[in-house]
């Protein structure tokens, strides 16, 4: 359904289909008439069929999972960690203020540097790459949950407080709700971040996984499967990320509601 | 809509995957060796792929329930410090890297040599006529791929040896193999000393010639005045307390590939076709590496004392660092592997 002023769903959908199509062209088109070099971009073609090999031999599949797991678990671990820290920051003050210096540096520390001390400490196979993941995405959980409770409405709150709440009632029914449309924007935000950790994890020193792939590949100039490991990726992120919009659509109706 | 649908669906079948491969990483009913390669799929570790090629190690799975499982690293650093830490039970990577850690206290025990010559060589940009001899390449750009690399030093060496100071040309650090291409492909550098596949490419595509080759014995003889040991199977001495059985069977394999490589090194179209699925060295590729490949696995100790004493002289090891080389190597069981003959 489309407002009055918009393009209708279907008309946005026709022109992204049309855009995608034309740079696949585009992309063939210049590879194969050696004006982008086939050597360093490789061809649509050529990473459609390696993916295909991969998928009807069964190759793919313990890679996909194995990133999959990461991204998700991490994802998960990470967003609920931070938003649990910055929860309990807000609602006490005096953790506030130990906290939040502590956190502000901390994520001014790239985390990849810590991962060959987190491959010691958790090993190499998956608890390694969903900590990487965990510590790249539990800084956003814990500043959207800040924000979030600082944008919660101060008259709702006062009304609320006059009427009695108790504070567990409080957050179960003001700050959580309020809260609930601004996680899943931040999660959304954080789905290309885990899986960037993930691989980078794997990339790092993995057995299996994505980034597993594309590090074999590359020594082998396979440019096709580095190219396949990439898109493969993107398919996952956008598939996650197709997930969390239908979610931010159900959870943030009220909003929309609110505001017309 | 339907796009939502895809993804669930999508999501559904993944997060189904992972419950189902959950349980399985539990319980293990065959015992399990992690074997370090860092980084993967370069020539120096023919020997490994080569074993993983010919069914040694599914046999090893089938016939003596041991299963052996390639753990890749991004490098040969990281690699070690897997096995430093216990996470895996043995490593490929270069006999550097033993006698860094034994510097730093730490103590690992090189098993079997892979390679007595380096997987280097250095090449000059084709169009470059006048340049036939490193010694011509004062003041020119030498690509390598990261500073104080193995690279590095092996460019340092070469150019010595043609009595051309080291510091009186630029050093360009070009990176992995992708980057390398890219930086040849645009003139960036006007030599580079580099590893396979990449040199053979250049070279058999028209775009480089060699100038020097350390792949071969020759070449590595001629310029340290003995072989030199770049890679090999290393482990930590617990590991081979723990499980002098395991160990040995597992060096048992390395030996036996080795002399199925050393018997077949005219044929390297024969190498080639037996390799894992995936891995397409070319049967130049495979040539030009076979000079320096080691015999059969015994660890000599002049090629030991040649690494030692070279890393000391580019100022990579303390001058004062002595270590006597039957801490750095364990070579009983390559002993035992030839006197056995042991294919798994």
């Amino acid at each position: 359904m489309s407002r009055a002023g918009e393009p209708p769903a279907t008309a946005v959908r026709a022109v992204q289909a049309a855009l995608v199509a034309a740079a696949l062209v585009g992309w063939e088109v210049g590879a194969r008439r050696g004006w982008l070099s086939a050597e360093f971009v490789s061809r649509p073609t050529a990473v459609g069929a390696v993916i295909w090999d991969w998928v009807r031999s069964g190759y793919l599949w313990p890679h996909l999972v194995a990133t999959f797991e990461a991204a998700v678990v991490g994802l998960g671990l990470g967003l609920a960690g931070g938003a649990a820290l910055g929860f309990l920051v807000m609602f006490v003050p005096a953790v506030g203020e130990v906290v939040e210096p502590a956190m502000s540096t901390l994520n001014a520390v790239p985390r990849i540097v810590f991962y060959p001390l987190l491959m010691l400490w958790l090993g190499l196979g998956m608890a390694s790459k969903v900590g990487l993941v965990a510590t790249i995405v539990a800084f956003l959980g814990y500043y959207t949950a800040v924000g979030a409770v600082r944008e919660v409405d101060r008259l709702l709150l006062a009304q609320v407080r006059i009427l009695g709440a108790s504070p567990a009632a409080m957050l179960r029914h003001l700050y959580l709700p309020a809260t609930l449309a601004w996680m899943i924007t931040g999660l959304r935000t954080s789905v290309g971040l885990a899986f960037i950790g993930a691989i980078l994890g794997e990339y790092m020193g993995s057995m299996r996984g994505i980034g597993n792939i594309i590090m074999g590949a590359q020594n082998l100039f396979q440019t096709p499967q580095v190219m396949a490991g990439l898109a493969l990726t993107m398919v996952l992120a956008a598939a996650v990320d197709t997930l969390l919009a239908r979610l931010e659509t159900h959870w943030s109706a009220w909003r929309q509601v609110e505001q017309a | 809509m339907k796009a939502t649908r895809w993804a669930c669906g999508f999501l559904a079948i993944l997060t189904l995957a992972v419950g189902t491969a959950l349980p399985a990483t539990g319980g293990q009913a065959v015992p399990e060796v992690r074997i370090a390669v860092g980084p993967p799929n370069v020539v120096g570790y023919l020997p490994l792929y080569m074993a993983k090629g010919l069914g040694h190690f599914a046999e090893l799975e089938r016939r003596r329930n041991l299963k052996v499982t390639l753990v890749d690293f991004r490098g040969g650093s990281e690699a070690a410090t897997a096995l430093i830490g216990g996470d895996v039970d043995f490593a490929t990577v270069t006999l550097t890297h033993v006698i860094k850690a034994h510097e730093q206290g730490k103590d690992l025990r090189f098993l079997l040599t892979f390679f007595n010559a380096q997987a280097m060589a250095m090449i000059v940009q084709a169009d470059l006529r006048d340049v036939t001899s490193p010694a011509q390449l004062r003041g020119r750009r030498v690509g390598i791929t990261s500073l104080g690399s193995a690279t590095h030093m092996q460019a340092r060496h070469i150019l010595a040896a043609h009595q051309v100071d080291p510091d009186s040309v630029q050093f360009v650090p070009v990176g992995g193999p992708p980057t390398a291409l890219a930086a040849w492909q645009r003139k960036a550098v006007d030599a580079m000393v580099y590893l396979d596949p990449l040199i053979t490419m250049l070279v058999d595509g028209g775009s480089a010639r060699l100038i020097y080759d350390v792949r071969t014995l020759e070449g590595t003889v001629r310029l340290y005045g003995a072989a030199h040991i770049s890679s090999g199977l290393l482990t930590r001495p617990d590991v081979i307390t723990r499980a002098p059985e395991t160990t040995q069977r597992v060096v048992d394999v390395f030996v036996c590939t080795l002399r199925w490589l050393r018997s077949r090194r005219t044929r390297p179209e024969e190498i080639a076709r037996n390799l894992p699925p995936g891995l397409d060295w070319s049967p130049a590729v495979i040539r030009a590496n076979l000079g320096g490949l080691s015999a059969d696995g015994r660890v000599l100790p002049d090629a030991v004392n040649t690494v030692i004493t070279f890393l000391k002289r580019d100022g990579l090891l303390d001058p004062r660092f002595t270590v006597p080389v039957d801490r750095l190597v364990e070579g009983a069981f390559v002993q035992r592997a030839i006197l056995g003959g042991g294919c798994p």
